[in-house]
């Protein structure tokens, strides 16, 4: 038990070791990536869900928003400098933030979306089944919706009328 | 005058002009009138429907024309308009003279002695041969069934037999002592020696011009006739010429072995004499035995008096008193050996329940008197008398009970060990009554006493409520009757009651106990009871070659609409009603009775109705299951909408994100 968890500490530290080695070797883009992906980790904080599906849709957004600026840092100049002017180009901001709010857009809007399909769906089939009891109460008379017997009483009735019409007669 | 009833093209019957002065008791006569031969004036006899006539006797008696009975002309059964039904006719010719007597109680000149052999003994003993060559006796001799056949009033005919059972109007003393001592419904068929004893009756009628026993009961009739004989009965007190008195002890004779035949009574009117017969008496018992009150010393008087007090008979027959009466006192060793053999011994006798008591009564009373009628709880009847006696009385529910006891108690074996005759008509009913207690017993429609009634009596016309007016007594009028009565208003609630169905089965071989069976099922208001008589009668029809019969098809139509209602599918309902009204229109009830028995397609129906209400349950359950989908769409929609949209989001992203990674490569 204790071997484990001294291994698993170790990995740990080694990953951390090499995360922030990482960090430091590409430190312009990961301020970069940091300052833009503020709207996920904000969406990340206000996300109560286990499934974390705000996370997920502001985040995939956000991170379309974030990647043409990453990619141009890194064909162009990978620098403190460059990093710096992007960062003060409200440009960079409008497309980071704004591709995080059409995340948030979907997140909002889907539900009502899907609510409609599932109520439109939901009504089609209704229908489609009331049509059938329709048609088998046609075919089979009331008594296949569990009336037989206020059927079969009142044909009855009908034969004992037509009956007492024949006598008089 | 209305027009005419026609018998058999051959006779036209006048229904508006009764002629009273030749009725008899179970017939009104009509005047009537051969339509093509030149025959003199008719008298035709409506008889009582409810009186079974002899019907193998009238057709035997086709062309019987020997002088001395009334001439026989034609019989049938017509549709009798002034009753509005249907019934028997017998035509005779009509004697010229009238009724020598119109009642047994009226009082008429005293013929001489000469001119009744002349006259009438001579005529009747020639019919009396000639019928007895037929095998028909007459049994309807009696002093009102006499006619003089011409207007001066000297030739004496007998009078109809046919109309009645025999016996059946013939006054008590009239019969002989075995035939009167039974119920006059019940006296059974008889032989010519009882119409040779009922012959000198007539002649003791005739020589006093009165009843010579007016004064008598019938009970001390009976009573006389067994102590003193018949002869010193009905002669008691009048002055008999002498060369009368040996044919009238030869013709009154109480035992049948003695009594004179119709070979001695042409022998005496041709001239020979004889010294007179003495009556035998039977014997008497050292002292008496006491039943009901009074004493009796012989054995014919015991018998008729245990019959008579059954009631209180049983104690009689078990008790040591009697015993030793039997064995000491008449000391008669045929009577004792009888006893031994119907009734067994005196410890078994002891051993009986009392509820044995009416049949040891009656064993008793045929083994003391067997020539005698069977007596069983105050019925008394010839074997071949119970048939006549219970289609007379049907309607009463003692008569009814009277017989089915007197079936169920199998006596006929006893009593036929008991006879000194052997007489082949007895073995056939013998048969008959051995296979009764079956059908009599079962409570079912087609058997009980209604079967009884027609396994008994041949020829009796169906007694149904519903066509009892169309006189149908053969199987194949049996739906043109039905059909008949189908049309009238008081029809009742089904075409077939336990007389038709009884009568059927005993009437046709085609008849078994399949149609029987199904028609003796426990609802009897059910469309199932309506099928099982749809198939009777359609059988019968098929059988007998009947017509159609359209109203009865629609009749029975319209009881069968339960059954058609029960078709759960509305359009295989619609065809069904479709085929039955075309069944019904040609009146052929087999094809209506194919489309209702027609068990795959109800079978059919019933899975397909299953299916179709598991289907309409499984609908509406989905219906449900929907709706409660529906009232839940918010937390679905949410909870669908935030995973579609974190899935659109991701799908967009990657597009995107390697749109651009694609865009910076170039």
């Amino acid at each position: 038990m204790s071997a484990n968890t001294a291994s698993s500490a170790a990995t740990k530290t080694i990953m951390f070791v090499l995360i922030a080695g990482g960090a430091v070797m590409f430190l312009p883009s990961v301020m970069l990536l940091v300052i833009g992906m503020t709207p996920t980790m904000a969406a990340m904080l206000t996300d109560r869900r286990r499934e974390k599906y705000a996370t997920l849709c502001v985040g995939c957004m956000n991170f379309t928003g974030v990647l043409p600026f990453m990619v141009e840092l890194w064909t162009k100049d990978h620098s403190y400098d460059n990093a710096f002017g992007m960062i003060g180009d409200p440009f960079t901001w409008l497309v980071m933030f704004g591709a995080a709010a059409i995340g948030w857009a979907i997140y909002f809007v889907a539900p009502g979306i899907v609510g409609m399909f599932i109520a439109m769906r939901a009504d089609q089939r209704v229908e489609r089944l009331r049509r059938r009891q329709r048609d088998l109460v046609e075919e089979w008379g009331p008594g296949v919706a569990g009336s037989g017997d206020r059927d079969e009483t009142a044909q009855n009735k009908r034969g004992g009328q037509r009956a007492n019409a024949r006598g008089e007669d | 005058m209305a027009d005419p009833i026609i018998l058999r093209e051959r006779i036209e019957i006048d229904s508006d002009q009764p002629i009273p002065e030749f009725n008899i008791q179970n017939a009104a006569a009509y005047a009537a009138k051969a339509r093509r031969e030149s025959q003199g004036d008719l008298i035709a006899y409506a008889c009582d429907p409810r009186i079974p006539h002899r019907h193998d006797d009238l057709e035997t008696m086709r062309g019987f024309t020997t002088n001395g009975l009334l001439r026989f002309v034609e019989w049938g059964v017509v549709t009798w308009r002034p009753l509005n039904r249907r019934l028997a006719v017998v035509v005779y010719e009509k004697p010229l003279g009238g009724r020598v007597a119109s009642a047994v109680s009226d009082t008429i000149e005293p013929m001489s002695d000469e001119a009744i052999t002349r006259n009438f003994l001579t005529p009747a003993m020639t019919v009396l041969r000639d019928m007895s060559t037929r095998g028909v006796p007459h049994r309807g001799i009696r002093p009102d069934n006499l006619f003089y056949s011409d207007t001066n009033k000297r030739h004496i005919l007998l009078g109809d037999p046919l109309t009645a059972p025999p016996g059946l109007n013939n006054p008590l003393f009239c019969e002989t002592l075995e035939q009167g001592m039974a119920d006059p419904e019940a006296r059974g068929r008889g032989g010519v020696s009882d119409d040779l004893y009922a012959i000198g009756v007539c002649v003791i009628f005739l020589l006093l011009g009165r009843n010579p026993a007016h004064e008598l009961s019938p009970m001390e009739l009976i009573e006389r006739k067994i102590s003193t004989s018949s002869y010193a009965t009905l002669t008691a007190g009048a002055r008999i010429q002498m060369n009368m008195v040996e044919l009238l002890r030869g013709l009154l004779a109480d035992d049948p072995r003695d009594r004179w035949s119709v070979r001695e009574v042409e022998l005496w009117i041709g001239g020979r004499r004889l010294t007179p017969k003495q009556a035998k008496l039977p014997p008497k018992a050292a002292r008496p035995v006491t039943i009901g009150g009074r004493d009796y010393d012989n054995v014919r008087a015991v018998s008729e008096a245990l019959g008579r007090n059954w009631l209180v008979a049983g104690e009689i027959v078990r008790g040591q008193d009697f015993d030793n009466w039997i064995r000491r006192s008449l000391t008669d060793e045929r009577v004792t050996e009888a006893i031994n053999k119907v009734l067994g011994s005196q410890a078994n006798l002891a051993k009986a329940p009392d509820s044995d008591n009416p049949r040891l009564v009656t064993r008793a009373c045929m083994a003391l008197d067997p020539a005698a009628p069977l007596r069983h709880k105050g019925f008394t009847c010839h074997v071949d008398g119970v048939g006549p006696a219970l289609a007379m009385a049907f309607e009463r529910e003692d008569i009814r009970q009277k017989v089915a006891d007197f079936i169920n108690g199998k006596f006929i074996g006893a009593w036929m060990s008991l006879q000194t005759r052997n007489r082949s008509d007895l073995s056939e009913m013998y048969g008959i009554f051995e296979k009764l207690p079956i059908p009599l017993n079962m409570t079912g429609v087609g058997y009980g006493i209604e079967r009884v009634l027609y396994e008994l009596n041949r020829h009796l016309h169906c007694m149904s409520t519903l066509i009892e007016t169309f006189f149908v007594t053969t199987v194949d009028r049996l739906i043109p009757a039905i059909e008949g009565a189908a049309k009238g208003r008081d029809r009742p609630r089904l075409p077939v009651d336990r007389h038709i169905a009884a009568f059927a089965a005993a009437r046709s071989t085609d008849v078994d106990e399949r149609y029987l069976r199904a028609l003796s099922t426990n609802d009897q208001t059910g469309t199932d009871h309506v099928l099982a008589a749809l198939a009777l009668l359609g059988r019968i029809q098929t059988m007998a070659k009947n017509g159609p019969a359209p109203t009865l098809a629609t009749w029975f139509a319209e009881l069968m609409e339960p059954a058609v209602n029960r078709f759960h599918n509305l359009k295989q309902r619609k065809a069904v009603e479709a085929n039955v009204a075309r069944a019904a229109e040609t009146g052929m009830l087999m094809e209506l009775h194919a489309i209702y028995a027609d068990q795959k397609a109800i079978q059919r129906d019933q899975q397909g109705y299953a299916q179709a209400q598991q289907e309409h349950r499984y609908c509406g359950a989905q219906i449900e299951q929907l709706s409660l989908e529906l009232n839940n769409k918010e937390h679905m929609a949410t909870e669908l909408g935030e995973q579609v949209a974190a899935v659109a989001s991701g799908v967009v992203g990657s597009l995107g994100a390697t749109a651009i990674i694609v865009l910076y490569m170039l």
